[in-house]
C-alpha cells in the first residue's frame, strides 16, 4: 500500500520540480530579453520591436523594412 | 524602417521563430523585407558598403526589370547584377546567365561578372583551405596574384586574400610578395586599420629582409661565411619557419661566431615552441608533441624564452591530466622548476602540474 501510494507522490514532486524549473528557464530567457532591449543601440537606432507594428508602419508610409535578426538567449 | 526582431526563446512569444520562417539559420541576419514581411534583399555581409549597394539595387530594382521586360537585353544583364547584389540568385546562376547574354553584355558588363566570379573563387579557395580540402590554398592565390588579377577592393574576398598573402610571404621570408601585399592592403582596405597595421608591419619586414638579399647576394658572389648572419636576420624578423630554420641550422652553426652560435640556439628553440603550439592545435599527434614540450622545459640545453613558456601550457597540461600517479607528476613539476628556475613564468606551470598531483592524492 506504501509504495502504492509513493507513486503519486514522486511523479507529484517530478512535476512539480519540472515546473519550477520551466519556470526559472522562463524568468532566466525574460530576464535577457528585457537586458538586451534595454541597450543603447536599440533606442539611439529607432528599431521597431514589434513585428506587426513595423509592418502596418512600412505599409502606411510606402517603405521597407530593414530587418536586424539577432537573439536574447545566448550572447 | 528599421525592424529589430529578437529570437527569446520565451513560451508564448508571437513570431518567435521568424529567422526560421524567412529561410534563415544564423545571427545576426540582416534583411531587407516588404511591408507583407517578404524577403526582397539581403547584404552581401556586414558592412555599411554591402548595405548601401543592397540598397541601391532595391531601389533600381523596378526600373531595370521594366526595361528588361519591354526588351532591353543590357537590362536583361543589368537585371542579373541587381538580383546578385541582393542576395537572390549565386555566382554560378550570374555566370550563367550572362553567358547566355553575352553578345548584348557591354564591355563593362562582361569585367563586372568576371570579377564576381574572381571574388567567389578566392572565397571558395579560403573555405576549401580552411575546411583542410584545399592543401594548397596560398599557391593558387598566389597564381592568382601572379596572372595580375586581385579581387574587388573592400569585399570580404579581398581582406581574406591579402591576409592570406601576407601570412605566406611573412614565414617564407619572400620580400617581393612581401611589399606586394603591403601595397594592396594600403590601396585595397585603407578603412581596415588591422590591414594598415599588418601592412606596417610587412613594410618593416621587407626592408630587414632587403639586407638579407644583399648577404645572399654577397653568398651568390662566392663570399663566405654568411649563412649564420642571413639565418638570424629571418629569424629576428620571424620570416621563416621552423623546418627550414632548422634545415639550415647545420651549416649556420658551422660559419657561426660563438655569439651567433649563442643567438642560433635561442631561435632555435623558441621557433620550435611555436611551432609545438601552432601543431598542438591542429591535428598532429598530441603526445608527441606533449612529450616534446615536457623535454623543452625539463632538458634543453637552451631554454624557451620567458615570454613563450605559457605556449606549452595546453600540451603540458594534457599530458599531466594524462598521467595518475601522482609522484610522476611531483617528479616532472621538480625537473620543470629546477631548470627553468625560481622567476621563471614555468612557474606557473609548475605550480599548476603541482595542484594536479594534490588533486590525484586526495582522490587515493
Amino acid at each position: 500500500m506504501k509504495k502504492l501510494l509513493l507513486i503519486p507522490i514522486m511523479a507529484a514532486v517530478l512535476v512539480g520540480s519540472s515546473f519550477s524549473q520551466s519556470t526559472g528557464e522562463q524568468a532566466e530567457l525574460r530576464a535577457k530579453y528585457e537586458k538586451k532591449i534595454a541597450k543603447d543601440f536599440v533606442s539611439s537606432g529607432h528599431w521597431i520591436l514589434d513585428y506587426d507594428d513595423a509592418r502596418a508602419k512600412a505599409k502606411a508610409e510606402g517603405k521597407l523594412l530593414f530587418t536586424y535578426f539577432s537573439r536574447s538567449y545566448s550572447p | 524602417m528599421p525592424y529589430l526582431h529578437v529570437t527569446t526563446r520565451l513560451d508564448n512569444v508571437p513570431y518567435d521563430k521568424l529567422l526560421g520562417e524567412k529561410g534563415f539559420g544564423s545571427f545576426p541576419t540582416l534583411a531587407f523585407m516588404d511591408h507583407e514581411g517578404n524577403v526582397i534583399g539581403q547584404p552581401s555581409d556586414r558592412t555599411v558598403a554591402a548595405f548601401a549597394s543592397t540598397r541601391d539595387a532595391l531601389i533600381e530594382l523596378d526600373a531595370v526589370r521594366k526595361r528588361a521586360d519591354a526588351g532591353d537585353p543590357v537590362a536583361a544583364v543589368e537585371l542579373l547584377f541587381l538580383e546578385f547584389t541582393l542576395g537572390k540568385i549565386k555566382t554560378d546562376a550570374l555566370e550563367a546567365g550572362v553567358a547566355n547574354l553575352a553578345e548584348h553584355a557591354t564591355p563593362a558588363q562582361l569585367a563586372r561578372v568576371k570579377q564576381v566570379v574572381l571574388d567567389a573563387r578566392i572565397y571558395a579557395l579560403y573555405m576549401a583551405g580552411y575546411r583542410g580540402e584545399e592543401p594548397d590554398m596560398v599557391g593558387k592565390m598566389a597564381s592568382i596574384l601572379a596572372s595580375g588579377q586581385t579581387p574587388t577592393p573592400g569585399s570580404p574576398s579581398c581582406s581574406l586574400f591579402w591576409k592570406i598573402l601576407g601570412v605566406h610571404a611573412q614565414v617564407t621570408g619572400n620580400t617581393k610578395l612581401l611589399r606586394r601585399v603591403a601595397t594592396g592592403m594600403r590601396a585595397d582596405m585603407p578603412s581596415d586599420a588591422r590591414l594598415q597595421t599588418l601592412a606596417g608591419h610587412y613594410e618593416v619586414t621587407a626592408l630587414g629582409l632587403d639586407k638579407r638579399d644583399a648577404l645572399i647576394a654577397r653568398q651568390a658572389a662566392g663570399e663566405e661565411k654568411l649563412a649564420a648572419q642571413i639565418l638570424l636576420i629571418e629569424a629576428r624578423l620571424e620570416a621563416i619557419d621552423f623546418a627550414s630554420f632548422r634545415e639550415r641550422l647545420g651549416a649556420a652553426m658551422a660559419a657561426a661566431t660563438p655569439e651567433q652560435k649563442t643567438e642560433l640556439a635561442q631561435a632555435d628553440v623558441d621557433l620550435e615552441v611555436k611551432h609545438l603550439s601552432d601543431s598542438y592545435s591542429a591535428d598532429a599527434d598530441k603526445q608527441t608533441i606533449q612529450l616534446r614540450a615536457l623535454a623543452l622545459l625539463e632538458t634543453n640545453p637552451t631554454k624557451p624564452s620567458a615570454d613563450l613558456v605559457g605556449l606549452l601550457r595546453g600540451p603540458i597540461y594534457d599530458y599531466a591530466r594524462s598521467i595518475t600517479d601522482p609522484e610522476r607528476l611531483d617528479g616532472h613539476a621538480e625537473a620543470i622548476s629546477k631548470r627553468q628556475g625560481p622567476d621563471s613564468p614555468a612557474q606557473d606551470l609548475v605550480k599548476m602540474i603541482a595542484a594536479m598531483a594534490e588533486g590525484l592524492r586526495k582522490v587515493r
